[in-house]
């Protein structure tokens, strides 16, 4: 069971944003086993949906992958070329967008554009597209396939949507599936069943998720791993049980203590200090522990993953903090 | 609003080119020292040392530099330039006036739509402006003949004609436009909180619209530019022309000469000769499609800063 | 296809009245023009009287002729271009961009002035007549008018599918796509060029009524049989019936257009919502 499918180790990916060179995802390793869900977690800007796109190698034109590497099931994808990429794009990794409204074509029926997959990589012959993605529709909870095909994505609602776009995720049978905030643009009535369909694909197919979310809530329920990311850096990692029983970095506790627990009797929401959106420049942006002054000199200072217990990693400024917190 | 209009490199060039023509086209005659009736004078033959006849008008520009004459012998170069303040002056009092009446009727009643006036722009889709414009100031000129009309009085109507077209599509173009200002969520919070309408008029309103009319005014200006240029093909001149006897008297050859020197009089008093001597119409021409490009750079720049307002 | 009728009359409506009243406007303002020998169904060019009926019917169908010849080639370049532009390294196309704006200034009647003349100094310099630069007797010519006509139409669509394409290229549907796997050229043309079509056919009105304008202005200066020359020369009644003559086939046009684009723009509305 404990075989690796997506392994990114040491990633590093700058932008180039008026002659500035910024760092957006600064050292990120990650591992994906096979039949695992993983979370990464974090608020926006963290660089969690810049680590997603670095493995289809679909950054932005001013983006650049500036060090590490990127294995997915044995081959480096950062050393692929454009056509191989093309190959495994949609076919063996898929992505699931978070906006769903103008992540489909306005002009085109739903139903060709589900199957637009199947038909590059002549998956399927031509005669049975339609049958194929007929079958897709019925898949991901549609009632009446052959309506939705001939509709245009204006006359669905956003749920909707969203679930044609997963119909066009899995079209291929992809091992892995990249979900980016797939619930983020969803009425909260909604999410729960697009999750499911997710999941459902997941284990009828053993394939393994990356879904990438700032829901503390929508991890408990569907990861086994957690990837808890700030300002470009993996700050704590951990199985899902171990992250809830002892979460170490003080960002970690924030988020899961803002989570709701009307059990505990907490009648107030609590939030988090933001100190990640003062404008400090890219070096300044890491989620300091109450004991630092933000004017402090550790604050800037480098840090590094420390093993906490086994297999449960935090990021610390240096091993006197280990102590202390962990 | 004009200092970010300044800093707008394209707004800025086009200007310049705009007022030095016009600079150039008022003080020509001592900027180049030579004297203004020398220049603009009939030059029907030219002669060699002996007093022979080696040429008859129109001579080419390789004749006679830069621009050559036309078909009676005039010197185009000095007439383009000496024209230019009179064409340039011309659009922009027909798009100042053609602005300044739409607003005004507009505003009178900001909340009409305009319906009667919406008839006659349906149907002025269908019409070219030119062929409208030839409607009104081909009757007027039949009139003017028959009533001996003074140069003053045929000048404001045929300028009341041209700014009186372009008047019903701006007011439509008005009011679309303050009904969306109106329908801003701003506009609305200003009167939940209690402003009286007038202010919100001035303080809002107005000041949104002010760069969008500094837009639209250039943009006029083109569009009156054009329409000279169409008139004069149609041999509708500003101010009216007299009419000139050319050629000997057993083959007398009637040339209309406009009164104002603009360039379209200039185009449409030799158009029909085109072929023969194509520099007489091409040159003035050339003249008009600068001017509308430099308009058009200035255009540009206020749509660069449109947007950067927005942003 | 929608097309509501009712709208349509109403349309229909305001168009005839509107056509009415510019046609008695000059009339009223500056009296009766009184040139005595013209009938009311005749025009005068260079002082010959002629019918109108039926010219007006074989003007028309000539005009039209060119008229949609001529939009026809204007959008189909201006497509190609914008295809070949993509596959242009970047600051080429920056170039490109800015000649268009440069281009896009241009008068009508300079274009037309400039196309007639150097085909007639190609003629002269070498004796080839690339095509013919007026009617010839009742010979109608059609090359060189819808070419000229084409000029304009094909450097705006050219500039506005260049700049519906920059828009449309960074959408998140091309991200979608590309994530799915579909190569570029794939997107380009199933995706990217199928959205342009449908924007552009909002400018369908701007289009055309800039088209109409500079008809006359070639059926002018070429000398053509055409129904602008006509309409130019007529007043009154005559005016009246051949104005509406041109009017009323493409007011259904503009009917049917805004209908639709109107759906369109909802199906937006509803995207954004």
């Amino acid at each position: 069971m404990n075989q690796s499918i997506l392994h990114i180790k040491d990633l590093r990916v700058s932008f180039n944003q008026h002659k500035d060179k910024m760092n957006a995802v600064t050292d990120v390793s990650l591992q994906i086993d096979k039949g695992q869900t993983v979370a990464l977690i974090g608020e926006s800007g963290s660089g969690k949906s810049i680590t997603s796109l670095s493995v289809l190698k679909l950054l932005p034109s001013n983006g650049k992958i500036e060090k590490g590497t990127i294995t997915f099931n044995g081959k480096d994808l950062i050393q692929q070329s454009e056509t191989n990429m093309r190959k495994i794009r949609g076919n063996e990794i898929s992505m699931i967008f978070q906006d769903a409204i103008a992540s489909l074509n306005p002009n085109m029926k739903v139903g060709v554009q589900i199957t637009e997959g199947l038909k590059y990589h002549k998956l399927v012959p031509k005669s049975d597209l339609k049958q194929e993605a007929l079958q897709l529709l019925e898949q991901v909870g549609f009632k009446n396939p052959s309506h939705v095909y001939s509709q245009y994505p204006s006359q669905l609602s956003g749920g909707m949507k969203q679930r044609i776009l997963i119909a066009m995720a899995i079209s291929c049978k992809p091992q892995l599936i990249i979900a980016d905030e797939p619930t983020t643009s969803l009425d909260v009535t909604i999410q729960r069943q697009v999750l499911d369909l997710i999941d459902q694909y997941k284990t009828d197919r053993d394939a393994s998720v990356l879904l990438i979310t700032h829901d503390f809530g929508v991890v408990a329920e569907y990861a086994d791993w957690v990837y808890v990311m700030l300002g470009g850096h993996i700050v704590e990692s951990a199985d899902v049980f171990t992250i809830f029983k002892n979460p170490v970095h003080p960002y970690t506790k924030a988020l899961i203590g803002s989570i709701p627990n009307p059990e505990n009797g907490q009648e107030r929401l609590k939030s988090i200090k933001d100190y990640t959106f003062e404008n400090v420049g890219y070096e300044g942006r890491r989620f300091a522990p109450e004991t630092y002054s933000y004017e402090s000199k550790a604050f800037n200072a480098p840090s590094s993953l420390f093993e906490v217990e086994p297999l449960h990693y935090v990021r610390f400024f240096n091993e006197r903090e280990v102590i202390s917190l962990g | 609003m004009i200092i970010k209009l300044m800093k707008q490199p394209q707004f800025v060039i086009g200007m310049l080119f705009i007022a030095c023509l016009l600079i150039f086209s008022f003080y020509w005659p001592s900027l180049l020292d030579v004297n203004k009736k020398e220049s603009l004078k009939l030059l029907d033959f030219l002669y060699d040392k002996d007093g022979k006849v080696i040429g008859a008008a129109p001579f080419p520009p390789s004749e006679i530099p830069p621009f050559g004459t036309d078909l009676a012998g005039k010197q185009l170069f000095y007439q383009v330039i000496d024209g230019a303040k009179y064409t340039i002056i011309i659009a922009i009092v027909i798009a100042f006036f053609r602005i300044l009446f739409s607003v005004g009727i507009t505003l009178l009643n900001p909340k009409s739509n305009f319906s009667y006036l919406n008839d006659i722009v349906q149907a002025t889709l269908y019409i070219p402006t030119a062929i409208l414009a030839y409607l009104f100031m081909n009757a007027l000129l039949v009139k003017s003949e028959l009533d001996s009309m003074s140069f003053s009085k045929l000048i404001v109507l045929q300028a009341l004609i041209l700014i009186g077209i372009g008047v019903p599509p701006l007011i439509s173009t008005f009011s679309r436009e303050i009904k969306t200002i109106l329908n801003r969520d701003y506009i609305i919070n200003t009167f939940a909180l209690g402003s009286k309408k007038s202010y919100v008029y001035f303080k809002h309103v107005l000041p949104e619209l002010s760069t969008k009319l500094f837009l639209l005014f250039a943009q006029q200006v083109i569009q009156s530019l054009i329409l000279l240029a169409h008139l004069g093909v149609l041999t509708i001149f500003i101010g009216g022309s007299r009419t000139l006897m050319l050629g000997d008297f057993l083959d007398p050859m009637p040339y209309n000469i406009p009164l104002a020197g603009e360039w379209a009089g200039i185009i449409g008093m030799s158009f029909s000769k085109l072929q023969a001597a194509p520099w007489v119409i091409l040159t003035p021409l050339s003249f008009f499609a600068i001017t509308i490009f430099a308009l058009n750079l200035m255009v540009q720049g206020i749509q660069n800063c449109l947007e950067t307002n927005k942003t | 296809m929608n097309f509501s009728f009712h709208s349509y009359l109403k349309r229909l409506r305001s168009t005839v009245i509107g056509i009415l009243i510019i046609s008695v406007l000059p009339a009223l303002f500056f009296g009766i023009n009184t040139k005595l020998e013209q009938k009311v169904w005749q025009y005068s060019i260079n002082g010959i009287m002629y019918d109108v009926f039926p010219d007006v019917f074989d003007r028309y169908m000539y005009s039209m002729t060119i008229f949609f010849s001529a939009l026809l080639t204007g959008l189909l370049a201006a497509l190609v271009l914008t295809f070949i532009t993509t596959l242009l390294p970047k600051f080429l196309q920056r170039v490109i961009y800015g000649v268009l704006t440069l281009l896009e200034s241009l008068p009508d009647l300079f274009i037309v002035v400039v196309l007639q003349v150097s085909v007639i100094y190609i003629y002269k310099a070498t004796g080839i007549l690339v095509a013919n630069v007026s009617n010839v007797y009742n010979n109608p010519i059609y090359l060189l008018p819808i070419l000229t006509l084409a000029v304009l139409p094909t450097i705006q669509l050219f500039k506005i599918t260049l700049l519906l394409m920059k828009e449309e290229q960074h959408k998140p549907y091309v991200t979608v796509a590309r994530a799915m796997g579909l190569g570029r050229l794939y997107i380009t043309l199933k995706h990217v060029f199928r959205n342009i079509l449908t924007s552009l056919f909002q400018y369908y009105k701007t289009i055309f009524v800039f088209m109409l304008s500079n008809l006359f202005i070639v059926e002018y200066v070429f000398n053509l049989n055409g129904v602008m020359f006509l309409l130019l020369n007529t007043q009154g009644a005559a005016f009246l019936v051949t104005a509406l003559i041109i009017a009323l086939p493409f007011s259904v046009l503009f009917e049917i257009a805004e209908n639709n684009t109107a759906s369109v723009d909802e199906r937006k509305e509803e995207d954004a919502a």
